[in-house]
């Protein structure tokens, strides 16, 4: 049994001042220039910012109110404006964009005293899942450089598992928060959607995406999310709500809890993957948790109706790159061709393959067949998630079928680098929240498993990680 | 199905996407690649219901108040080609 | 047979935009100073919720307009395209909200909300954005009007309805028109943003006869979309359908859909302001004018106003004179009362020319001078002194010696006649009372 976590362990150092919220930012920053030049886990370092933001909360611990953070050092995805440091969502589009405005979750973690140290690599635009669209390199995996670190939010997966960084804060859309967190061996919700505000988040899907935290542990979320959740006016989807994240994380009670599960979600899983879940399974039966066979008979459409509703809200969100207020531009004779090439020029491959898809099924002659197709299926998928969660409390499955794959290996076949979605992207559906957590090792590379809960749930599955993380021990081989 | 050459050329018209000769030969096959593991989703039992509940706040108003942005400056920094205050564009559509 | 339908956009009188904190005060403000994240389509901005004033005036036209009101969840959707002035290159454009009403004969086909671009002067390649996000309400008419009078009329009762509702934003730009215009034997052919319901009338006009020479000549009058060329005065051709953008309407996710609250809807009918329809019955009624003069007067909303406040202090017959002089003098200048500057002016003409202080030609003048002359005072006109009046009466007696000598015989009305003629030669300058006692005197001395 584990007594304390990594997270959990440095706010009682930072809060007792066993260690001073300067020493520990002088640390991370030793880390990052030792490693990051391999990882590449960073865009932009915000030296000077963050001591800035570490002396304001040394002041406010010396005060007795340094909370939520204490001085944690935080790293922050590349698609999240801070006024006034540069924000490129990995794309030359935005090379040398510089935001006029502070996203709300980033707003949120600054007056939490959270020390802001960089902006973080991406996916281009957080279109994939492998951490090597970005205009500015690959991320390397933090546990194999040889290996992808996961995507979208590449950076944050690697940063948070190499140390450079306490927290992070990633987006997802189709898994890209919970997907580099697997490939990396670390915690990373996907909240409720409406439950984190948008605001100041580029979009990629906008009914799809959310933001949410990366962490060393069920405690680092869970302290993340007290401070990046809740009602924010400027996000009109956001929900009235707080969920009581602190307070419930050890309230965990296996034997008043069912878990859903059904072999479908480990339909053509890699075996080491499959272990590892039935594992971590066993582990939670072990302690009494009633296992549930849940029916998800559609559960193979999730992901092509997931790219039918992408796509054309891609293509949508996409529009106002343009060359003419901000971003890339090469001037043509006429209004047309500087629009056309300096969209040509600035969106690398897979962001144009996807504007030209998403333009396609939304045009007229197309929208009947395929979007309204897309809003059909994706209500059915609602539905049936629904159903199971009347059985279950969460389900459990991989969050990721395969191992992490060696950069270059997929990257030129669209198609079987999306199959590796397939696992995440129901949540994203769905709207329901899921975190990914190490429920297992394959020699030195991590497998993360998934739970998948209901509508605002989000402080219950956070509740189960914590239990695992102190109850149980990962699989390995 | 399937997307001809001309086709796919129109959607990138609309969308505003100039495509080189190397890209429109990658993008062909794949773009048909795509296109038909989508249409996988036809052989659902589907159901005509297309509701789908992101939110729960429903008819939530704003009040009608001005409150200024305090850098607009910082949005005008951004133009990549400028005119005093104005955004400079080209004159021919 | 001619068919006439419109679509016509009014910007509406918020304080704020349609989907931000940005004031809509575009006009005087220096460029792009009135705009922030979400209304320049900044990375990572999203629309604030839907402003409720916009709702409620939009709510209160379209009860004017004698609709229905929606009641199902009413959505905003993106209608995609690509044009400078418009930020996220997609326009957010809610569904109708309102169906099936009627005003002077017309039948309002739907009424929607939705936001101005900002403004691309093509001329100079520049853009400023502090109009991209001021709220808009389109109104789409059927293809009820048969001729140019019909069309003239049913734009100046909509225009007049929307004044006394209060819900332009610059009444000076009053609002834009679509118009389209079809014959017997031909496709309906659109003409695009019309400022003015003088241009709409002249465009309407030449496109009419230019379908007719078509006809006429056995050409074809293809379906596309024209523009009006306000300096030529020709409509020219913009894009034919073939070439029609293909919008990709979507709902915007970001945007919760919304119910119009049926007691809203009763709120709003419950406060409706007198509509001009209902101020012409009343007119009638309260001040014994006809018809015709009665819309001449509600028609232009301050108009109206003029006309009670004058109908108090000279009288409901003089005011209804006045009022109705001026309005040719407003219709010859194509302007609205409104836009006249410092009309308390007027009422003083008003008093001035009914209280006998001024003649009728100087009042014709002086009201020309104040429509064209912001800094024009009228001013009663300066009085003779007695030895100027004694010296034209002088004359006067010397020219007209019949009438002296009638006067001299008794015949005590010929002085009438006299007073006239020094009326007249000073133009209403001499007070007719010492003008009579000075003209005594100087009969007594012949």
């Amino acid at each position: 049994m584990v007594e304390t976590t990594y997270t959990e362990e440095l706010i009682h150092r930072l809060k007792t001042g066993e260690i001073s919220p300067e020493e520990h930012l002088e640390e991370k920053l030793d880390t990052i220039r030792s490693r990051d030049s391999e990882l590449n886990a960073f865009i932009t370092v915000t030296e000077e910012l963050a001591r800035k933001l570490t002396q304001k909360a040394a002041e406010a611990i010396k005060e007795g109110h340094g909370e939520l953070f204490y001085g944690l050092i935080w790293g922050i995805k590349d698609n999240f404006a801070l006024k006034g440091v540069r924000m490129t969502c990995g794309s030359k589009m935005l090379e040398h964009y510089v935001p006029p405005y502070t996203a709300t979750p980033v707003e949120r973690i600054l007056e939490n005293n959270g020390v802001i140290v960089g902006k973080l690599n991406m996916d281009e635009f957080a279109c994939g899942s492998s951490g090597e669209t970005s205009y500015f390199g690959p991320t390397r995996n933090a546990r194999d450089p040889e290996r992808v670190p996961g995507g979208s939010s590449s950076g944050a997966g690697a940063a948070v598992a190499a140390e450079l960084v306490d927290l992070a804060l990633g987006s997802d859309t189709g898994g890209s928060i919970r997907n580099p967190a697997s490939f990396n061996g670390v915690v990373g919700l996907k909240p409720t959607y409406s439950l984190v505000s948008r605001y100041g988040l580029a979009d990629l899907a906008m009914s799809l995406d959310v933001p949410g935290p990366l962490a060393q542990d069920a405690f680092g979320i869970a302290l993340a999310m007290e401070a990046i959740q809740g009602y924010d006016s400027r996000d009109r989807v956001t929900a009235h709500r707080r969920l009581p994240f602190l307070d419930s994380l050890d309230s965990f009670d296996p034997d008043r809890t069912r878990i859903g599960f059904t072999e479908a979600l480990l339909d053509g899983v890699e075996p080491a993957v499959r272990k590892a879940t039935l594992h971590v399974l066993k582990f939670f039966e072990s302690k009494g948790t009633e296992i549930v066979e849940v029916e998800l008979p559609d559960i193979w459409a999730a992901f092509p109706t997931y790219y039918l509703v992408m796509y054309p809200e891609f293509a949508s969100a996409m529009q106002k790159f343009d060359g003419l207020k901000y971003g890339h531009r090469v001037d043509g004779q006429t209004l047309y061709d500087t629009v056309a090439r300096s969209r040509a020029e600035g969106f690398g491959k897979e962001i144009k393959r996807r504007i030209i898809m998403g333009t396609y099924i939304s045009m007229a002659e197309h929208a009947g067949k395929w979007y309204t197709l897309a809003l059909k299926a994706r209500s059915m998928i609602q539905r049936s998630f629904q159903r199971a969660l009347e059985r279950a409390d969460f389900l459990l499955f991989p969050t990721v079928p395969v191992l992490p794959f060696k950069l270059g290996e997929r990257i030129n076949d669209p198609v079987q680098m999306y199959m590796a979605d397939a696992l995440t992207v129901p949540a994203n559906l769905t709207g329901m929240p899921a975190i990914s957590f190490p429920g297992g090792w394959k020699d030195h590379l991590p497998i993360g498993v998934q739970l998948l809960g209901n509508h605002f749930q989000d402080h219950f599955i956070v509740s189960a990680v914590r239990f695992f993380e102190k109850e149980g021990r990962p699989w390995s081989e | 199905m399937g997307i001809t050459r001309e086709e796919l050329l129109h959607v990138a018209k609309i969308a505003r996407i100039e495509l080189s000769e190397q890209e429109i030969e990658e993008l062909l096959p794949q773009f048909n690649e795509i296109l038909s593991l989508l249409e996988r989703v036809k052989s659902l039992p589907l159901s005509d219901e297309t509701t789908i509940k992101t939110t729960e706040n429903m008819d939530e108003f704003r009040e009608d108040r001005v409150a200024p942005f305090e850098d607009p400056d910082a949005i005008v920094e951004q133009f990549p080609r400028r005119e005093g205050r104005l955004a400079k564009v080209p004159r021919n559509l | 047979m001619v068919r006439i339908g419109f679509e016509i956009h009014v910007q509406l009188k918020t304080d704020s935009k349609l989907f931000c904190s940005c004031s809509t005060r575009f006009l005087d403000a220096e460029p792009n100073t009135n705009v922030c994240p979400v209304c320049t389509a900044q990375p990572g901005s999203k629309p604030e919720g839907i402003n409720e004033e916009v709702l409620r005036k939009a709510v209160q036209v379209a009860l004017a307009l004698n609709c229905k009101i929606k009641t199902e969840p009413l959505r905003f959707l993106r209608k995609h395209y690509f044009y400078p002035d418009l930020p996220n290159n997609y326009q957010r454009t809610s569904e109708p909200f309102a169906v099936e009403g009627e005003l002077n004969g017309v039948r309002i086909r739907e009424i929607h909300i939705e936001e101005d671009p900002g403004r691309y002067e093509l001329r100079d390649g520049t853009v400023d954005y502090n109009r991209a996000g001021v709220p808009l309400i389109e109104i789409v008419t059927e293809p009820d009007m048969h001729s140019v009078e019909e069309a003239r009329e049913f734009l100046k009762h909509l225009r007049a309805v929307l004044d006394y509702l209060d819900v332009i934003l610059y009444p000076q730009i009053g609002f834009r028109v679509d118009a389209n215009v079809s014959i017997e034997g031909g496709e309906r052919v659109e003409i695009k943003n019309i400022n003015t319901i003088h241009g709409v009338v002249k465009a309407l006009r030449y496109e009419i006869s230019r379908h007719k020479r078509m006809l006429q000549m056995g050409k074809e009058i293809k379906r596309e979309t024209r523009h009006w060329d306000e300096v030529r005065g020709v409509t020219v051709t913009l894009r034919e359908k073939e070439t029609a953008e293909d919008y990709r309407y979507m709902v915007d996710p970001d945007i919760p859909p919304y119910h119009i609250d049926p007691a809203l809807i009763e709120e709003l009918r419950a406060k409706m302001p007198e509509l001009p329809f209902q101020k012409k019955e009343r007119l009638m009624e309260q001040y014994g004018i006809d018809e015709s003069t009665a819309w001449t007067l509600v028609l232009d909303k301050e108009l109206g106003n003029l006309f009670e406040a004058l109908a108090k202090s000279v009288g409901a017959k003089n005011a209804a004179s006045f009022c109705t002089n001026l309005r040719g003098e407003l219709n010859y200048r194509g302007i609205y009362l409104s836009e006249v500057p410092r009309r308390e002016r007027l009422e003083k003409l008003a008093k001035l020319y009914f209280s006998g202080q001024i003649t009728k030609p100087v009042y014709i003048e002086y009201m020309r001078k104040i429509l064209d002359d912001p800094s024009f005072e009228p001013q009663a006109q300066e009085q003779l002194s007695d030895d100027e009046i004694r010296e034209i009466a002088r004359q006067i007696i010397e020219g007209n010696a019949a009438a002296v000598s009638d006067y001299k015989r008794g015949e005590k009305k010929a002085i009438n006649y006299l007073v006239g003629q020094i009326v007249a030669r000073t133009k209403g300058r001499a007070d007719p009372k010492r003008a009579i006692q000075i003209l005594r005197e100087e009969l007594e001395r012949a």
